[in-house]
C-alpha cells in the first residue's frame, strides 16, 4: 500500500514539467492587474523615424470599462521583427541603426499582441516647415501642444516631410517675432517640457516663428501664427473655486497674517457658436501687486504655474492684486515672459486695445489666538479653574505664552495684557507691581483673579493665596 | 540533465526508502482540518483564492504521510480577472525532526495536482492544471490537556514553475486516532 503511495509522488515528482501550462494564468495576471482589455499604439505615432536616433515607443492598454485608455508602463515585452539592425530595449526605448531598414515593432502584454511597421530613414533633418501637423487655433493666453513639422532630405535629393523626431526637436531652439516690425515679440513663447513643445500667448496679434537648429544654424522660414482675440473677459476667483463660470472677486479677498492665499485667473472665451467657454488662464496671465506691506508681501505662481499664491507676514493692511491679459501699459522683461509675469507693481490696459483686466483687494487680518499656556511660579494654570498655593507667596509670577492659528507659539508675558479682578468683598488680594509685566505683589490671603486678553482670546487665571 | 532533475531524483529515492526502515513503529492516523490561503504569484501580481484543506494521514515516529485535499471557499478576484481553484490534490511527507519538542517543526515534502480557474472579459472562462513537486515547512504544537489535539500552521509551496508559484498557507486542527 505505502510502496503503491510513493509511486504515486514519484509520478508526480518525475511529471513535474508543466511550465508550458504557466502562460495562460501568468498573462492574465499581467493584464487583469492593469485592467487592459486590448492594446495599440498611439494614433499619433510616427512610423518614419531617422537613422541613429532614439524613439520611445509606447503602447496604450484600453480598460475593461472600453473607454479609458492609458500608456503602459510596465510588463511590456518589446521585440523587433528578425533580421532588424535597430534595437529597443524593455522599456520600449527604440535605438534605430546607421542605416535605413523597415522594421517591425511589436509590442506583446499578457497574451496581447500588437506590431507596426516603421520605416527608419536615412533622410537627414533640413529644417523646420509648420508648426504643427494641422492648422493651430490659439487665443490670447492660451497654451496649445506643438508637434512641429520637418523636411527631412536623403543624399539622392529626396525629400520627407513629417513630425520632427525627438532627437532633432531637441537641438531646435525657437524664436517669435511680431510681424508688423520683425522684433522680438512678447505675445507668446515657446517652452520645452519633457521633450514636448508648448505655445503659451499672452497678447493677440500676428507673430512668426523660426526654428534654428544648433548644430547646423539653418533657420526655419517663418511660420505665421496668428494669436486671436477671443477673450471677452477676464476674472479673479480663488483657487477654490469650482464653479469657473460663477466665481468672482467683487467682494475681495481676506486671509490671514503668514496665510497662503491661492488666486486663480479665469478667462471667458467667446465660441464660434456664441457660447462661453470659462478657462482657467493663470498661466498666461499677467500679474501685479500694489501692497502697502512693501517687502512683507509677495506672489509666486504654483509650481504648475495653474494658480498665484499671496502670502503676508504683517496683519492689518491690505493689497491690490492685479491680473491682465493682452498687451499691458507695463514693461515686460523676456524672463518675466518665459518664468511668469508676475510684477511688484499694478498691471493695467489703459493704453492698449485687446487688454483685459480684473483686480481685487486683498485684506490680510492677524493672526488668531486659539489658546494660552499659563504659569504662576511654574505652576500650570487651568482657565477659570481655581489653583491653590501651599504657601503664600511673595509676589505672583505669570509666564503666558499664546498659540496662534499658524500653530505658532510666542510668549507674551511681556505684553500688556493683564487685567486684575478686584474681589466683590474682603481685601484686595494682590496688586501689579510697578514697573513689571505679568508679576503681582501680595497683599492678603483670598482668591486673586487675573484676566489676561490678546487679540479678542481671554483666559482667567485664579489663584487662592493661602 | 539539469540540477533540478538530479535533486527530484535524489528525493524520490530517499522517499521510497523511508518507509520500509520505519514501517513497524507505533503507527497512528490523523486528520486534520485547515482553512487556507492560497497565493497565486505571477511576476506581474498575484491572487489570492481562500481553500479548505482536509488531511488524511500515517504517522509513525519522526514520519507523516498524508494526502490532502484542498476545495475553493472563495474565489478571488484581480480587477476584472476571477480565479478559483476548484480543487488541490496532494500526497506529502512530514519530516518531524524533534519528536520532544513542545513546537515541533516540519519539514514537507511531495506532489500536486491543482486546478485553477479563470475568467477574463473577451476571453472568456478557461481550467488550467498543474503538477508538480511540493515543498514546505510547518510547525506543529499539542494542546495539554488533549495531546491528540494538535495546532498546526504549514506553508507549502504546491507548484514552483518558470514564472508562476502557487503557494499556500494553513493554520489547522490536527487530531490523532
Amino acid at each position: 500500500m505505502l510502496k503503491a503511495l510513493f509511486i504515486c509522488l514519484g509520478v508526480f515528482l518525475f511529471s513535474c514539467s508543466d511550465k508550458e501550462n504557466e502562460d495562460r494564468l501568468v498573462d492574465l495576471h499581467t493584464v487583469a492587474n492593469q485592467d487592459v482589455i486590448a492594446i495599440g499604439f498611439p494614433a499619433e505615432m510616427e512610423t518614419t523615424v531617422s537613422i541613429n536616433s532614439f524613439v520611445q515607443i509606447e503602447i496604450l492598454g484600453l480598460k475593461s470599462n472600453g473607454v479609458d485608455e492609458a500608456v503602459i508602463t510596465s510588463d511590456v515585452e518589446w521585440s523587433l521583427s528578425s533580421g532588424a539592425l535597430s534595437s529597443i530595449d524593455r522599456s520600449g526605448i527604440l535605438t534605430t541603426a546607421d542605416n535605413a531598414e523597415s522594421i517591425t515593432v511589436i509590442a506583446r502584454f499578457g497574451y496581447l499582441t500588437e506590431s507596426i511597421d516603421i520605416w527608419v530613414s536615412a533622410a537627414v533633418f533640413d529644417q523646420v516647415v509648420a508648426l504643427h501637423s494641422d492648422t493651430l487655433i490659439i487665443d490670447m493666453c492660451q497654451s496649445q501642444v506643438l508637434a512641429p513639422v520637418g523636411r527631412y532630405e536623403d543624399d539622392e535629393g529626396g525629400e520627407e516631410i513629417r513630425t520632427v523626431d525627438s532627437t532633432n526637436l531637441a537641438l531646435l531652439t525657437w524664436d517669435i517675432f511680431d510681424q508688423e516690425d520683425d522684433e522680438l515679440s512678447k505675445r507668446a513663447y515657446i517652452a520645452k517640457v519633457n521633450n514636448q513643445l508648448m505655445l503659451h500667448s499672452l497678447s493677440a496679434g500676428e507673430v512668426n516663428v523660426r526654428a534654428t537648429h544648433k548644430e547646423t544654424d539653418v533657420v526655419s522660414a517663418d511660420l505665421a501664427q496668428t494669436i486671436g482675440s477671443a477673450l471677452a473677459s477676464i476674472k479673479l476667483c480663488s483657487a477654490d473655486s469650482t464653479d469657473l463660470s460663477s466665481c468672482d472677486a467683487s467682494s475681495g479677498f481676506s486671509v490671514e497674517q503668514d496665510e497662503v492665499l491661492s488666486l486663480i485667473s479665469v478667462g471667458n472665451y467667446l465660441l464660434t457658436d456664441g457660447s462661453d467657454a470659462y478657462q482657467n488662464i493663470t498661466r498666461n496671465s499677467q500679474w501685479g501687486l500694489d501692497s502697502d506691506l512693501g517687502d512683507e508681501s509677495a506672489t509666486v505662481f504654483s509650481t504648475d504655474r495653474q494658480q498665484l499664491e499671496f502670502t503676508s507676514n504683517t496683519d492689518d493692511s491690505t493689497a491690490d492684486i492685479s491680473v491682465a491679459c493682452g498687451l499691458i501699459d507695463q514693461s515686460i522683461e523676456d524672463e518675466d515672459i518665459s518664468e511668469g509675469v508676475n510684477l511688484e507693481i499694478p498691471v493695467s490696459c489703459d493704453l492698449n486695445d485687446n487688454c483685459l483686466i480684473d483686480t481685487a483687494d486683498i485684506t490680510v487680518n492677524p493672526l488668531t489666538v486659539l489658546s494660552f499656556d499659563v504659569t504662576a511660579n511654574g505652576v500650570n494654570l487651568t482657565h477659570t479653574e481655581t489653583t491653590l498655593f501651599d504657601s503664600r507667596p511673595e509676589e505672583i509670577t505669570l509666564n503666558v505664552k499664546a498659540n496662534y492659528s499658524n500653530v505658532t507659539t510666542v510668549d507674551v508675558t511681556d505684553e500688556d495684557i493683564y487685567t486684575i479682578i478686584d474681589p466683590v468683598d474682603g481685601l484686595d488680594v494682590i496688586e501689579e507691581k510697578e514697573g513689571t509685566s505679568g508679576v503681582f505683589t501680595v497683599l492678603n490671603a483670598g482668591i486673586a483673579k487675573i484676566e489676561i486678553n490678546l487679540l479678542g482670546k481671554s483666559f482667567l487665571a485664579v489663584i487662592e493665596v493661602p | 540533465m539539469s540540477t533540478l532533475y538530479h535533486l527530484k531524483l535524489l528525493i524520490l529515492s530517499v522517499l521510497l526508502l523511508l518507509p520500509a526502515a520505519t514501517v513497524s513503529a507505533d503507527p497512528r492516523i490523523y486528520m486534520e482540518f485547515a482553512p487556507s490561503l492560497l497565493r497565486i504569484n505571477t511576476p506581474a501580481a498575484t491572487t489570492r483564492p481562500l481553500m479548505a484543506d482536509f488531511r488524511l494521514g500515517y504517522e509513525f515516529y519522526e514520519h507523516q504521510y498524508e494526502a490532502v485535499l484542498m476545495t475553493s471557499v472563495k474565489e478571488d478576484k484581480l480587477n476584472q480577472l476571477t480565479v478559483d481553484v476548484p480543487s488541490v490534490l496532494s500526497v506529502l511527507y512530514h519530516y518531524v525532526p524533534d519528536r520532544s519538542a513542545q513546537l515541533k517543526l516540519h519539514y514537507i515534502l511531495g506532489g500536486s495536482y491543482i486546478h485553477v480557474d479563470s475568467s477574463y472579459p473577451g476571453i472568456g472562462d478557461g481550467s488550467d492544471y498543474y503538477y508538480g513537486l511540493s515543498y514546505g515547512i510547518g510547525f506543529e504544537e499539542a494542546f495539554s490537556s488533549i495531546p491528540q489535539l494538535k495546532l498546526t500552521l504549514d506553508w507549502i509551496q504546491l507548484y514552483h514553475g518558470d514564472r508562476l508559484r502557487i503557494n499556500t498557507t494553513s493554520l489547522g486542527i490536527h487530531y490523532e486516532f
